[in-house]
């Protein structure tokens, strides 16, 4: 697929993902300083973890109002269910960089699962420690994850692991259907669509599509794996077919027929 | 319980048909598991609970045991020990 034509350098585009990239800059150690001061109080670690994830919350709503506000995108978020989501496999598809924080921002108590070189990081260990957020390969990580779910949290995967290239190839990996058949908890799937396709994985921060760019987010209703695959069948034949269901269903929601 | 290497075999084919979605033919010793036939490490997980049935026999394993188990073969070496470790 061929990239959108993008901005000229000097364009107000440009300057608003500049100013943007500045944004986040000036803003990233905030949770830091925030988790060292939290660190201090007295309280419990239940409320702690709760406090500091309010607050990445509100952070990230207030990043993704501001790129707005600078022009970089136009944005809306759909609920197709007014149910608050708790205790969710929540599932995305993943077009571009911001799609954790567009997630994060709308959806209440989310526990990420994050890489293990950021559980190290000096940075933001302590951050990710106070958020209770959960670490890529970590032991016992099924049963860690289900006990976040039992707590209301809802943990965030992206099943592609990556960014894609393309909307409509889309190449599940297993682990997102392996939790939500071994756990029997329901999964909250949320579409990204984000036209033209901006902040990929191959394009620098200066290469905006010179068209202003309009991301939808659409948090779909949750339903349980076991629904959708035949339960009599062997548990590693119904990994499969929950995730081959999984790209059906992006997919579906992702064709130009239903987005319009 | 001793097992020759063909029986081992003979078990491992027969857990993997019943399990996975692949076809006989793929399933000589030097296919790789994840990218010959797709088996990845939580698939390896139901893979071995199921030998345990076919073998009759409860295998006493650490992750560790197969960090370099790359094909068919090396899953079969690997069991082929733990086998006669248990002797």
């Amino acid at each position: 697929m061929t990239d959108a034509p993008t901005a000229d350098f000097f364009s107000r585009r440009v300057l608003a993902a500049g100013l943007s990239y500045s944004a986040f800059g000036l803003f990233a150690p905030f949770p830091a300083f925030a988790s060292l001061l939290l660190a201090v109080i007295p309280m419990s670690i239940e409320r702690r973890q709760t406090l500091t994830r309010k607050l990445i919350q509100w952070l990230c709503w207030l990043f993704v109002e501001l790129m707005q506000l600078f022009g970089l995108y136009r944005y809306r978020v759909i609920h197709e269910c007014q149910e608050i989501p708790a205790g969710k496999i929540v599932i995305a598809n993943h077009p571009m960089l911001l799609d954790a924080i567009f997630i994060m921002a709308h959806v209440p108590n989310v526990c990420c699962i994050a890489k293990p070189a950021l559980a190290k990081n000096v940075f933001t260990r302590s951050t990710l420690r106070q958020a209770g957020f959960l670490v890529a390969g970590q032991s016992n990580f099924v049963e860690q994850v289900k006990l976040n779910l039992s707590r209301g949290e809802n943990v965030l995967l992206f099943p592609e692991g990556t960014r894609n290239e393309s909307d409509l190839d889309l190449k599940f990996r297993r682990g997102a259907a392996n939790l939500a058949i071994q756990s029997d908890y329901e999964v909250l799937p949320i579409v990204m669509e984000c036209k033209p396709r901006a902040l990929q994985r191959h394009q620098r921060w200066y290469q905006i599509p010179a068209e202003l760019v309009q991301i939808r987010v659409t948090i779909c209703r949750s339903f349980k794996a076991c629904e959708h695959v035949d339960t009599s069948s062997p548990r590693t034949l119904q990994y499969r077919e929950f995730t081959e269901f999984l790209v059906r269903y992006f997919r579906t929601k992702l064709s130009p027929q239903t987005m319009n | 319980m001793s097992m020759t290497r063909e029986e081992i075999k003979s078990a491992i084919d027969k857990a993997i048909l019943e399990l996975f979605s692949v076809e006989e033919e793929q399933l000589a010793e030097s296919a790789k598991l994840y990218e010959d036939l797709d088996i990845d490490s939580i698939d390896t997980v139901d893979l071995l609970l199921s030998l345990n049935q076919e073998i009759e026999q409860e295998l006493d394993f650490e992750p560790e045991d197969f960090r370099d188990v790359q094909t068919l073969g090396n899953l079969i070496d690997v069991i082929e020990r733990l086998l006669n470790q248990g002797e």
